[in-house]
């Protein structure tokens, strides 16, 4: 149990060190962000949406897994990623980023597993800047306005989960939402700062975002070749208070339900497929925007397969496959932006105990591609999460 | 499970601080920007943001200059002179002997020397040659405080010239200086100058330069005493050694008296122009403005504000006062305006070379708009003053005072040429979510 507290400990200063959340997309700027997923490594090698694995996993989505859990469990997910863009007026360019997009331990009582979860939802973390002319102090002088909105939403979550017999679980975790966004206007007049230079205006405006989501879910074995899990959210609506000295209103933001239903299938030894689809219709925040913006609705669906036999110098070393598609829920432009990902990764159990996990590294790297009417993200994207078990 | 776990976390750190080399996504879409925000020049009229004009003359004295003015009725009016002091000769100066050895010779004998005098040529008006003059002041006076009129005027201790203008001299001679021939000129002196000048105890010692020829005005930049000396080891030998000036100052005729109603600056002794201002916290318009912000009065906030300046309109003063080289004018705030004037003044709100001035705007380009920035100040005030509004008497100055005999002169108050409190402002609408 020292051990446990002491590793977890130190991934967490780790994490806390190195990750300043990173926004990874241009679509951050479209409505109300763009989803980050709270899926670990194994999950996004398996394009999987973090439903349906199987074996025991501390994710959000999947609460009914925890209850798979027999020891305490720790789980950290990094992910950095690199992307290039292309928008329709012709400029193309490259960002990269990072950020932990899950944390979360469990620890077993009461016949069940307390789970408690820091993971990521929406990003919004994005710059713009446009140029103008004026005419100051009898010259035309050309100003630039400076946009930066530097936002994110997480959820902090508290869950409990318990086998019910010997082969399913059930799950569920209250969600507060939590988080906050900067927007900050500049315009700068390009002078030197010298006496008589004009100083730039600056303007800035704060929000806090809070909220409840609850989800349910429940997982069940179908003997020891198919897991079977389901889940669902629901989350009243996203409040952002703004802070004394802004100017902007109070808003709230209607959330939709979210329906996920995942499997796993052991089709030989060694070799296991799964499957999963989300669906979630943003349709009602639409009348919550003030900003005209294209929502969709996101029905994902992801499928893969993972290789268990491989190892290296005694060590299991699983492979994994995947492919994943869906749409995003905000766009820029006209029409509905998409998304498809290959990814590929394998997992390292570097050590383990009477069948049980107590420490294994997941790796995933993703070849992805967004693309809307305005905009196409070809981007990179790895996936590190580490796993912690102990008595 | 420890060997393992720790390479692990490391690597996940590390993977981490790779990729912590953001670059932040900008989008290409100005869309995505917030509405514009609106800028504004806005000149607030001396009325509405000025009162109580005072014009104070006095500052410094001519000496705190370290150079001269010498002119003859220039503009029909000016006379000036410069006094100069040398200070105490060598008494000792290594010399080669007739067996060419060198050594410190202590029996050093003046035969003779000159006075060398350096003009600034773009400080001079003249574009010809001056005829100047050179004599030997007779009376005793004290270069802080020595005018036209007064020799002394110390505490307790007033003398007059006996003759206005520092007079009177003994001459000693005249030279031509011609400025296409350099920036110099000297005077020839003889054995019994050198050795009248050498008693540095005698009060009434001293060189005054004048102008000989009308309608000049010239800066003495510099003034050196050139001694020729035969060294007693080697009588043969004639050896040029330099005497400093030790003091210098200028007289000049007549002082100018404080306009009536103009703004000025600068001169020696210098002057002030002093203001009080009340920097408006609400705007009223301009109608574009209240459109904007959905209605007025708008309440100004610091931030909004990217720019502020007292705008005054040159104007050409005295002829004889013109300045010739540019002048940096200096805003400063009067702490006690009860104690003009000799008020302390705050630090400068332009920077330590002021706004510069070419001297054109005080003649042929007489009539341009003189900005002098104070924007800092002007949202310090705004900052400060939380709804309340104020008064604050601010100074405007030379740089450095005294300056130079020339001075700014600017229309005051009272027609459409008077000051104005020039604002540039943005304002930008309530940022919502989207």
């Amino acid at each position: 149990m020292k051990q446990f507290i002491r590793t977890l400990v130190l991934a967490l200063i780790i994490t806390l060190v190195t990750a300043p959340a990173g926004a990874q997309s241009l679509y951050n700027a479209a409505g109300m962000g763009l989803p980050v997923e709270a899926i670990d490594g194994r999950a996004r090698a398996l394009g999987n949406l973090g439903i349906g694995l199987f074996g025991s996993g501390l994710l959000p989505g999947d609460p009914a897994a925890a209850g798979m859990f027999i020891v305490p469990t720790a789980v950290i997910v990094g992910q950095p990623s690199w992307v290039d863009y292309d928008h329709e007026s012709g400029n193309s360019g490259s960002i990269q980023g990072s950020r932990f997009p899950l944390m979360g331990v469990g620890y077993p009582a009461f016949s069940g597993i307390f789970t408690l979860s820091l993971s990521s939802f929406l990003d919004q973390h994005y710059k713009s800047q446009r140029s103008l002319e004026l005419d100051l102090r009898g010259e035309e002088s050309e100003v630039t306005d400076l946009f930066e909105q530097d936002g994110s939403i997480g959820s902090l979550n508290f869950g409990y989960s318990r086998p019910i017999g010997t082969s399913a679980a059930l799950g569920f975790s209250l969600g507060r939402y939590a988080g906050s966004i900067l927007r900050r206007l500049e315009r700068d007049f390009g002078t030197e700062s010298l006496p008589g230079a004009l100083e730039s205006y600056q303007t800035t405006s704060r929000w806090t975002y809070s909220g409840t989501s609850l989800t349910g879910g429940m997982a069940a074995n179908l003997g020891t070749s198919a897991r079977v899990a389901a889940s669902v959210t629901w989350s009243d609506d996203l409040g952002a208070t703004a802070s004394d000295d802004t100017p902007g209103m109070d808003r709230s933001f209607s959330l939709p339900m979210q329906y996920r239903l995942g499997t796993s299938i052991v089709l030989a030894p060694g070799l296991m497929v799964t499957a999963s689809v989300i669906r979630a219709d943003w349709a009602n925040i639409e009348r919550d925007l003030d900003t005209p913006t294209t929502v969709g609705s996101t029905n994902n669906i992801g499928v893969g397969f993972e290789l268990s036999r491989a190892n290296i110098f005694g060590l299991a070393l699983p492979l994994r496959f995947g492919y994943r598609s869906g749409k995003l829920p905000f766009s820029l432009g006209s029409g509905v932006a998409t998304e498809r990902i290959f990814s590929a990764g394998l997992g390292l159990s570097l050590s383990q105990a009477d069948n049980i996990v107590l420490g294994s590294v997941d790796a995933a790297i993703e070849r992805g591609r967004r693309s809307g009417s305005v905009l196409t993200e070809e981007y990179w994207r790895a996936t590190i999460s580490l796993r912690v078990s102990g008595y | 499970m420890n060997r393992s776990l720790t390479p692990s976390l490391i690597g996940l750190a590390a993977m981490g601080i790779a990729a912590c080399q953001e670059e932040n996504p900008t989008t290409l879409d100005s869309t995505l920007l917030p509405e514009e925000p609106i800028t504004l020049e806005i000149e607030i009229p001396w009325e509405d943001f000025a009162s109580e004009l005072e014009v104070f003359g006095g500052y410094g004295a001519p000496w705190e200059l370290g150079t001269g003015v010498v002119a003859k009725t220039f503009a029909e009016i000016l006379n000036a002179r410069t006094l100069v002091r040398f200070a105490a000769y060598p008494k000792v100066h290594q010399v080669r002997d007739t067996t060419g050895t060198t050594r410190p010779d202590s029996s050093l004998t003046y035969i003779g020397g000159r006075v060398v005098a350096f003009f600034d040529t773009i400080a001079s008006t003249n574009s010809g040659a001056v005829e100047l003059g050179l004599g030997a002041t007779q009376t005793p006076w004290d270069n802080r405080t020595v005018t036209w009129l007064t020799a002394v005027d110390t505490l307790n201790d007033l003398r007059p010239w006996p003759q206005p203008g520092a007079g009177p001299v003994t001459s000693i001679g005249t030279t031509v200086w011609d400025p296409a021939e350099g920036d110099s000129a000297w005077f020839e002196l003889d054995s019994v100058q050198v050795a009248a000048w050498a008693d540095t105890a005698d009060a009434s010692r001293g060189a005054r330069i004048e102008s000989l020829t009308d309608n000049a005005r010239l800066q003495v930049s510099r003034v050196v005493l050139r001694l020729d000396t035969r060294p007693s080891s080697n009588p043969d030998t004639v050896i040029v050694l330099s005497a400093q000036r030790d003091e210098i100052s200028f007289v000049y005729d007549p002082i100018p008296e404080a306009p009536a109603n103009g703004i000025r600056i600068g001169g020696a002794p210098a002057w002030r122009t002093v203001l009080n201002v009340k920097i408006p916290t609400h705007l009223d318009g301009p109608a574009e403005l209240c459109v904007a912000v959905g209605g007025c009065p708008l309440k100004l906030k610091p931030l909004q504000l990217n720019y502020a300046a007292i705008t005054l309109k040159s104007e050409r003063g005295e002829q004889a006062f013109q300045p010739t080289d540019s002048i940096g004018l200096d805003v400063r705030q009067v702490l006690i305006r009860d104690a003009l004037p000799k008020a302390p003044l705050g630090e400068s709100l332009t920077g330590l070379l002021g706004q510069r001035v070419g001297p054109d705007a005080f003649g042929v380009k007489s009539g341009t708009d003189i900005e002098i920035p104070i924007t800092e100040f002007v949202r310090d005030l705004l900052g400060s003053q939380d709804g309340i509004n104020p008064t604050k008497t601010l100074a405007l100055l030379s740089v450095f005072e005294p300056i130079s005999i020339a001075y700014a002169s600017f229309h005051g108050p009272g027609d459409e040429n008077g000051p104005v409190l020039r604002l540039v402002i943005t304002v930008g609408r309530a940022m919502e979510l989207p």
